[in-house]
C-alpha cells in the first residue's frame, strides 16, 4: 500500500512537474513546411540515455514527417571516432544536424564547416562553449539540455510535498566539489527549500559522486542530526549510498536521487528511495529536432513587393 | 634529550598527532563527537583506507610508488560481485575475485616494473587506467547490485559492537606488522629501500622483493576492495577512483619517507585514522565544500612538516 501511494506520488509529482515547468517553450506546435533531411548524432546506444533520446527523435521525425538518421559511435570516449562520423554526415549533404558531443570541444571544427555550408546545428545535452565557439568563427544555432536547477527544484518540491507543513530539517550530499551540473542542482535545492517555513538545510557536504563516501557522510550526518527528515543526492550512486546509511541506522528519512538510473529505479518501486528525480533525454531529443526543423522553416529569401508609385 | 624527543616521536608521533587533533575537534564539534559511537564510525569508515594504505606503503617503502589501488579495489570489487551474482559460492568469490586476484594484479605490476626497469609512476599510471577500464568493460559500467545478504551481513556485520571491516583491517594491519618487524623479508625490504645496491651486495634478492611489495599492495587493496562492496550490497563500475591520493597521503602522514626504508604500518595505520577523523569532523561541523579541500591539504602538509621538523633534529649526529 505504501508502495502504491510513493509510486502514485512520484507519478503525480512528475505530471505535476512536466505541467509546471515544462509547459513552457517546449515548442510543440512546431509544424515542418517541408520533409527535411535531418542528421542526429549522439555519443552511444550502449547506454539507455541515449537510446531514449533516439527514441524521442525518431518518434518526434515521424509526427512531423521528416526524414532522420540517428548516429553514434560504438564507444563513449571515442570523440575522434565522432568526429568523423559528423564529416560524413557534412558530406551527405542533411538538411539540418542535432549533435551531442562527447567532449565540449571535439566537434568546433566540423561545426564552423557545418557553418560554412549554411547547415544548421542544434547542441544537445553537453554544451559546446560559445565563446570556444565563437573565437573559432563557428556557432550553434541552439542548445538544449536538462536544466540541473530545476532538477535541484523538483527535489526540493518533493521534499516539501513530502513531509508537509511540518517540515524539518535536511541534508543535501553534493557532488564533486566545482562540478556544475552538481552545483546547480545543490543550489536549486537548497535556494527552494530556503524560500520553505519549518524547513532547513542543516548540512551540505560532498560526496565526490562516491557511493561508499555518500555512505560515510550520509552516517555522520545522520548521527550528528537524529531528527533529520529527508537527505537530497545530487546523483542516482550517491542517492543509493544515502539509502545503504539510513537503512543501517534503521532510521525513518527519505532519501531523494537524481537520474533515474535502473537501480535507483528499482529501489523507487520497492519504497525504499523516496523518488530520483530523472532526465527526460527523450525530451531533450524532440525538442533538438524541433528547433532543427523551425530554424529550416526559416526562408533563405523573402521578397517584398515593391510598392507601385503613382498618382 | 633532544635523542630521547626524536626516539619517541617517530614512534608515536603520528599518534600524538592523531590525539591532538581528537582534542581540537572535541573542543570545537559537539559533545556527540567523542562518544563511542562515533568514534566506532571513524575506525568503520577509515577501514578501507587503512587498507589500501597499508598495501601502498611497501612500495612507498622501496622509494617506489602504486598508483593504482584505486583501480584494484575497483576491478576486484567488482569481479567478486560478479562472481556471486552468477552463483559462485561466497567465500570461494571473495577468495578469487578479491584476494587472488588483487595479489595477481600487484604481480603484474611488480613484474612490469622489474622488467622494464621503468619506475613504478609510470607502469602504475598505466595500469591503473588498464584496471579501471578492465571494470568498465566487465560490468559494462552498470553497477551490480542486488548481492547475496549473507555477504554483506557477514563482511559488513558486527561482532559485538566492533564491525567486521575494523576487525579485517586490525588483523591485516597485525599480521603485515609483524611481516615488517619480524620476518628477514620485512628487514630485507627495508634493506632495499634503504639502499638498494648494498641490499644486492649483501645477497638479497632484490628483484623478487620488488615483486613482492607490489604483491603486498595489491593484495590489501583486493580485500579492501571486498570489504568495499560488502559495506555497499553492490560494486559500482567506479568505485575507488581516486582513493590512492587518500592512502598515498596517510602512508605519508604516517611517517614513511619518500626516499624510502623508513616508516612503519603502526603509523600508517594512525595516518589513515588521522583523515578518517578529518572527513568525520567536517561533515560533523558541516565545513563548507569548497573549503573543505583546502582544510584537507593544510592538514596533511601541516602534520607532515610537524613530523619532518621534530625528526628532523638529531638526524646529522
Amino acid at each position: 500500500m505504501k508502495r502504491l501511494v510513493t509510486l502514485t506520488l512520484v507519478l503525480a509529482l512528475m505530471l505535476m512537474a512536466s505541467v509546471n515547468v515544462f509547459a513552457q517553450g517546449l515548442l510543440e506546435d512546431t509544424v515542418a513546411e517541408k520533409p527535411y533531411r535531418i542528421a542526429v548524432l549522439l555519443k552511444t546506444l550502449a547506454n539507455p540515455f541515449w537510446v531514449d533520446m533516439q527514441e524521442g527523435v525518431l518518434e518526434e521525425a515521424e509526427r512531423l514527417g521528416v526524414e532522420v538518421d540517428v548516429f553514434a559511435v560504438a564507444q563513449e570516449g571515442d570523440a575522434e571516432e565522432q568526429l568523423r562520423l559528423f564529416e560524413n554526415v557534412i558530406a551527405r549533404e542533411y538538411d539540418g544536424i542535432a549533435f551531442a558531443p562527447i567532449t565540449p570541444v571535439n566537434l568546433i571544427p566540423v561545426i564552423s564547416k557545418a557553418n560554412d555550408l549554411g547547415i544548421p546545428v542544434v547542441n544537445l545535452d553537453e554544451r559546446v562553449p560559445f565563446n570556444t565557439l565563437r573565437d573559432r568563427g563557428a556557432y550553434v544555432y541552439s542548445f538544449v539540455t536538462t536544466n540541473n536547477v530545476l532538477v535541484g527544484e523538483q527535489a526540493a518540491e518533493f521534499v516539501i510535498q513530502k513531509l508537509g507543513p511540518a517540515g524539518g530539517k535536511v541534508a543535501v550530499i553534493e557532488g564533486m566539489a566545482g562540478n556544475v551540473s552538481g552545483d546547480d542542482r545543490r543550489d536549486g535545492f537548497t535556494n527552494r527549500i530556503k524560500q520553505e517555513p519549518g524547513f532547513e538545510v542543516v548540512a551540505s557536504q560532498p560526496a565526490n559522486w562516491d557511493r561508499t563516501q555518500a555512505l560515510n557522510v550520509a552516517t555522520n550526518i545522520l548521527n550528528r542530526h537524529p531528527d533529520l527528515k529527508a537527505i537530497y543526492a545530487c546523483n542516482d550512486t550517491m542517492a543509493l549510498g544515502a539509502l545503504r546509511a539510513v537503512e543501517n541506522l534503521g532510521m525513518d528519512v527519505i532519501v531523494v536521487g537524481t537520474d533515474g538510473v535502473p537501480e535507483a529505479i528499482e529501489a523507487v518501486k520497492e519504497g525504499r528511495l523516496a523518488a530520483t528525480i530523472a532526465q527526460d533525454p527523450a525530451m531533450i531529443g524532440k525538442v533538438g529536432l524541433r528547433l532543427l526543423v523551425r530554424a529550416l522553416n526559416i526562408p533563405q529569401q523573402v521578397d517584398v513587393p515593391s510598392l507601385v508609385v503613382a498618382e | 634529550m633532544k635523542k630521547d624527543l626524536r626516539y619517541y616521536w617517530q614512534r608515536l608521533g603520528t599518534l600524538a598527532i592523531f590525539v591532538l587533533l581528537m582534542i581540537i575537534m572535541g573542543i570545537f564539534s559537539p559533545q556527540y563527537f567523542l562518544s563511542r559511537n562515533n568514534i566506532i564510525q571513524i575506525f568503520l569508515q577509515s577501514s578501507i583506507n587503512v587498507l589500501i594504505a597499508i598495501g601502498v606503503f611497501f612500495p612507498i617503502l622501496i622509494a617506489g610508488i602504486d598508483l593504482s589501488v584505486g583501480s584494484v579495489l575497483g576491478l576486484t570489487g567488482m569481479v567478486s560481485a560478479l562472481l556471486m551474482a552468477n552463483g559462485w559460492d561466497m567465500w570461494l568469490a571473495l577468495l578469487v575475485g578479491g584476494v587472488l586476484l588483487g595479489a595477481f594484479l600487484g604481480l603484474l605490476n611488480g613484474t612490469l616494473v622489474v622488467a622494464t626497469k621503468l619506475h613504478p609512476f609510470i607502469i602504475t599510471l598505466g595500469s591503473n587506467m588498464i584496471f579501471r577500464g578492465l571494470t568498465l568493460t566487465i560490468s559494462d559500467a552498470r553497477p551490480v547490485y542486488n548481492l547475496p545478504r549473507q555477504f554483506s551481513r557477514t563482511i559488513a556485520g558486527y561482532v559485538g559492537a566492533i564491525p567486521v571491516p575494523v576487525i579485517i583491517a586490525i588483523s591485516v594491519a597485525i599480521i603485515f606488522a609483524f611481516v615488517t618487524k619480524k620476518t628477514k623479508l620485512g628487514r630485507g625490504i627495508y634493506a632495499l629501500g634503504g639502499n638498494e645496491e648494498a641490499a644486492w651486495l649483501s645477497g638479497i634478492n632484490t628483484k623478487l622483493l620488488k615483486v613482492v611489495v607490489f604483491v603486498f599492495s595489491g593484495l590489501c587493496a583486493g580485500m579492501a576492495g571486498i570489504v568495499m562492496t560488502a559495506r555497499m550490497g553492490a560494486a559500482e563500475p567506479l568505485a575507488g577512483t581516486g582513493y590512492e591520493s587518500y592512502a598515498i597521503a596517510s602512508a605519508i602522514i604516517g611517517g614513511t619517507s619518500f626516499f624510502g626504508g623508513i616508516g612503519n604500518i603502526f603509523g600508517v595505520v594512525v595516518g589513515a585514522l588521522i583523515i578518517g577523523l578529518i572527513n568525520n569532523a567536517l561533515n560533523i561541523l558541516n565545513v563548507q565544500t569548497y573549503m573543505q579541500q583546502i582544510v584537507m591539504g593544510l592538514l596533511i602538509v601541516g602534520s607532515v612538516t610537524l613530523d619532518r621538523l621534530l625528526a628532523r633534529g638529531s638526524k646529522g649526529e
